[in-house]
């Protein structure tokens, strides 16, 4: 272990990736397992894919996708439990208004990962309920137009903002079919620990990604879904849309679903019912 | 110009004395306790840092570099190196056990920062603090 | 035909030091600004998460837009051999590298992080049209600049005519680069047209030749020297083949979207009831940028008059900025249809409204002082190279 260390140290100053010695450990114990699972693959070919689910604690793999499924029949007039627990969870409360910041501006620069809103057919005088956030595409605009690749799709489906690179030129919210995304205006004093944030880069619903990645086993949520069950309305299902067993994906299985702005092909990770 | 040669300047006496200042820590001095901040995790009996105290001067910002990439853009948590946890074990405290932030003055991070003239580029987005809420 | 003779320019030195002073004035309080917004973060600009680009992108891209279009004077020498435009070309080489200077100037100062510029250098994604536009904007300036070298020194003067070439097609691919950048909005029913990127170029041919004749007939008078009127007359009736282009893709713009009914609304939007987005259309691209022009430049009664032909050209100018204002920011301002057939009653987003942006002087004042770098770097350069001619007279002067 010392060993590993001072090797490290002494490379440490002409190469910028070291390899901490718990990684190394962890890469031979990984080319161990895929011999092992590769020689098992032969054997049982369906084993291999619960293997690579196991590795809860390595990258995200694209075995999962994950996705949402909102039914708007649920989703109730006036209720904003998503939004504020959404707010709390990701640390968007403690972005705060500027003293000298005119109410109806900062109304349209704070921002805003989800939001409800209400709409009215204009033939049948229907009024339907549901939140808007990020849908995550397969194919998202906003990574496609992003110069420096800040704005990125995850193997794991989650499309969101790597912010160490982000150079807040907002082209991406230009390209965004949704306004699912926000751009900080100003200084933030506070942060929650796992939701940085700062001035002048971009940012928008990452489905929680931290609580995915954090995953100690069980079912993961995230803070809408949560909220919205708390409230009694159980409108939002979170889930991973590539596994059949999946809640999310046997709903989706029984109802038929669709997506906003279906016509731009985006194959969007969020799905809605009953609009 | 001045300013440039003065940063400079500064940068290498900082060097220096940084240097020095390894060399005594190698040769067994209790210099590592003097700069942890009152208060921190880091000091309690039997804690350790995730790497060689050394090391971790010299090339902390490569392995946080290193494994911010990993976790956000591979999302990948199984990190050794992660700014929160450095916090989380660093930020000292006031008596009362409210965290100081740590580039506050004379805290763990700035002691060291202001003293070789190198700003850091974390705090404008991450939190300071452990979370404690 | 006469030798031509290059010399630099030399005017007054109390007009000459006058003139960057009160020019540098304006940079100042531009960079001043940019400092204040980057200090604050955007949040002391009329910039919203709606309206995300504002006054300054459409300085930019308008700066950008008229870099390529000018140009056009030296490639209409070099590549189409036209002998009236040879002597202007090194004069438009440098003028299209200044005007790019100032708008890339002011789109980098607008960043939500213009300290990671060396990110925006060094980390490329190729899927986006906008890290295409950077290496098109740099590979501008070497082109047009070792192309102004070939034109100044004789000793590579043989790799004029290739460089010549190089530099117009540079600068077609740069414009349809810059147009491109909405282009690939399909999520927004302003930008989502084919049409946008060959307008651009004919906008760029129309907005860059404005900028040549104002920035010729100042250059000239500074420095009191010359210009014969039939070169005059060549280049104004150009400006007017271009105006009458820029119109005639205008027109196809507005009549496509009337035509479909999905983009009907978009178009009453601009034209009629949209508040200053139709007035800008109007008064602004229309009467002064168009009907205005044309009539001064084609009209027998200001045949001879210089005060016309530079009027046109500054009006050519204002109606351009006023097309980029409706289109970038009135693009924005109307609402995205997520849900077609229905009202959105309630929303904190804007769904279904139109975004309200009132720009800030400090944004004005970033995108005036990209203007006023790129005059600046153009008097600078004028004054210490060798690139316009002694006299522009139509004939030979007088052996004296």
């Amino acid at each position: 272990m010392s060993d590993d260390l001072n090797k490290s140290s002494a490379h440490g100053v002409d190469s910028v990736c070291v390899e901490p010695a718990l990684e190394q450990q962890q890469r031979r114990a990984f080319l161990r397992n895929t011999v092992i699972a590769a020689g098992a693959a032969v054997v049982a070919p369906g084993l291999l894919i619960t293997v690579a689910k196991a590795t809860g604690s390595g990258d995200v793999t694209s075995n999962q996708r994950w996705g949402m499924l909102i039914d708007t029949d649920k989703c109730a007039s006036g209720c904003t439990a998503c939004v504020e627990a959404c707010e709390t969870e990701n640390g968007i409360d403690l972005v705060v208004q500027p003293k000298r910041n005119p109410d109806h501006l900062w109304e349209q620069q704070r921002p805003q990962w989800i939001r409800k809103v209400k709409l009215q057919d204009q033939q049948t005088g229907v009024v339907t309920n549901l939140p808007i956030m990020c849908q995550h595409c397969e194919k998202p605009p906003c990574c496609d137009v992003c110069p420096t690749g800040a704005s990125f799709k995850r193997a794991d489906g989650i499309v969101m903002v790597d912010r160490h690179i982000c150079i807040g030129c907002r082209y991406c919210m230009m390209a965004c079919p949704y306004k699912a995304r926000s751009f900080i205006h100003q200084h933030v004093a506070e942060q929650r620990s796992h939701a940085p944030r700062g001035i002048g880069c971009v940012e928008s619903c990452n489905l929680c990604a931290h609580r995915i990645d954090r995953d100690q086993g069980g079912e993961v949520t995230t803070a809408c879904q949560d909220a919205c069950a708390a409230a009694g309305h159980h409108a939002i299902l979170f889930g991973d849309l590539k596994d059949p067993e999946s809640a999310l994906a046997k709903a989706l299985a029984e109802q038929t679903s669709r997506q906003i702005r279906a016509d731009l092909e985006l194959n969007t990770g969020v799905r809605y019912t009953n609009i | 110009m001045a300013m440039c040669v003065a940063t400079g300047l500064r940068r290498i006496a900082g060097l220096l004395v940084v240097g020095m200042a390894l060399a005594a820590l190698t040769s067994g001095t209790a210099f590592a306790v003097g700069s942890l901040s009152p208060g921190s995790k880091a000091l309690a009996p039997g804690s350790s840092c995730v790497g060689d105290p050394n090391d971790m001067r010299r090339n902390h910002m490569r392995y946080l570099n290193h494994d911010r990439d990993r976790a956000v853009q591979r999302g990948n948590r199984s990190i050794n190196h992660s700014l929160v946890g450095c916090i989380d074990c660093h930020a000292g405290r006031e008596a009362s056990g409210t965290p100081i932030p740590v580039s506050d003055k004379g805290q763990f991070c700035a002691s060291c920062h202001t003293y070789t003239g190198i700003r850091i580029n974390c705090f404008q987005c991450h939190s300071q603090v452990p979370e404690e809420r | 035909m006469y030798r031509l003779h290059y010399r630099e320019l030399w005017c007054d030195p109390r007009r000459y030091w006058f003139g960057l002073g009160a020019m540098a004035g304006v940079v100042l309080i531009g960079l001043l600004s940019a400092f204040y917004m980057e200090h604050n973060g955007h949040w002391v600009t009329g910039m919203t998460n709606h309206v995300v680009w504002g006054i300054p992108h459409v300085f930019a891209i308008f700066l950008i837009v008229a870099a390529s279009g000018a140009l056009n004077v030296a490639s209409i020498g070099s590549v189409f051999g036209g002998p009236m435009y040879k002597p202007l070309g090194r004069f438009s080489a440098l003028l299209a590298i200044g005007l790019l200077a100032g708008g890339l100037m002011v789109l980098l100062l607008d960043l939500g992080r213009p300290d990671r510029l060396i990110v925006a250098m060094t980390t490329y994604n190729f899927k986006s049209i906008f890290a295409w536009n950077i290496i098109l904007y740099t590979g501008f300036f070497a082109i047009v600049g070792a192309y102004l070298w070939s034109m100044m020194d004789r000793s590579v003067n043989h790799y004029y005519k290739p460089l010549g070439f190089a530099a117009f097609f540079w600068r077609l691919i740069l414009t349809t680069g810059t147009g491109s950048i909405f282009g690939f909005l399909v999520a927004r029913e302003a930008y989502d047209a084919a049409i946008l990127a060959p307008m651009f170029i004919v906008m760029s041919f129309a907005y860059g030749l404005a900028f040549f004749i104002v920035a010729l007939m100042a250059a000239y008078w500074w420095a009191e020297r010359s210009i014969g009127d039939l070169r005059i007359a060549k280049l104004k009736n150009l400006l007017g083949v271009f105006i009458g282009g820029v119109f005639y893709f205008v027109a196809v713009y507005h009549l496509t979207n009337l035509y479909a009914a999905r983009h009907a609304d978009l178009s009453s939007f601009f034209l009629v009831s949209g508040g200053i987005y139709p007035l800008l259309f109007w008064f602004g691209y229309l009467i002064l940028g168009t009907i205005v022009p044309l009539f001064l430049i084609y009209s027998p009664a200001f045949e001879k008059s210089r005060t016309a032909v530079l009027v046109a050209a500054v009006g050519t100018l204002i109606g351009g900025f006023a097309l980029i204002y409706i289109l970038l920011i009135g693009g924005q301002a109307y609402p995205m249809n997520l849900f077609p057939g229905k009202d959105v009653l309630e929303s904190s987003m804007m769904d279904g409204q139109i975004a309200r942006y009132v720009p800030t002087f400090a944004e004005f004042a970033l995108g005036v002082a990209g203007v006023t770098v790129s005059m600046m770097m153009v008097a600078i350069a004028s004054r210490m190279l060798k690139v316009l001619p002694d006299t522009l007279e139509d004939e030979a002067p007088a052996k004296s």
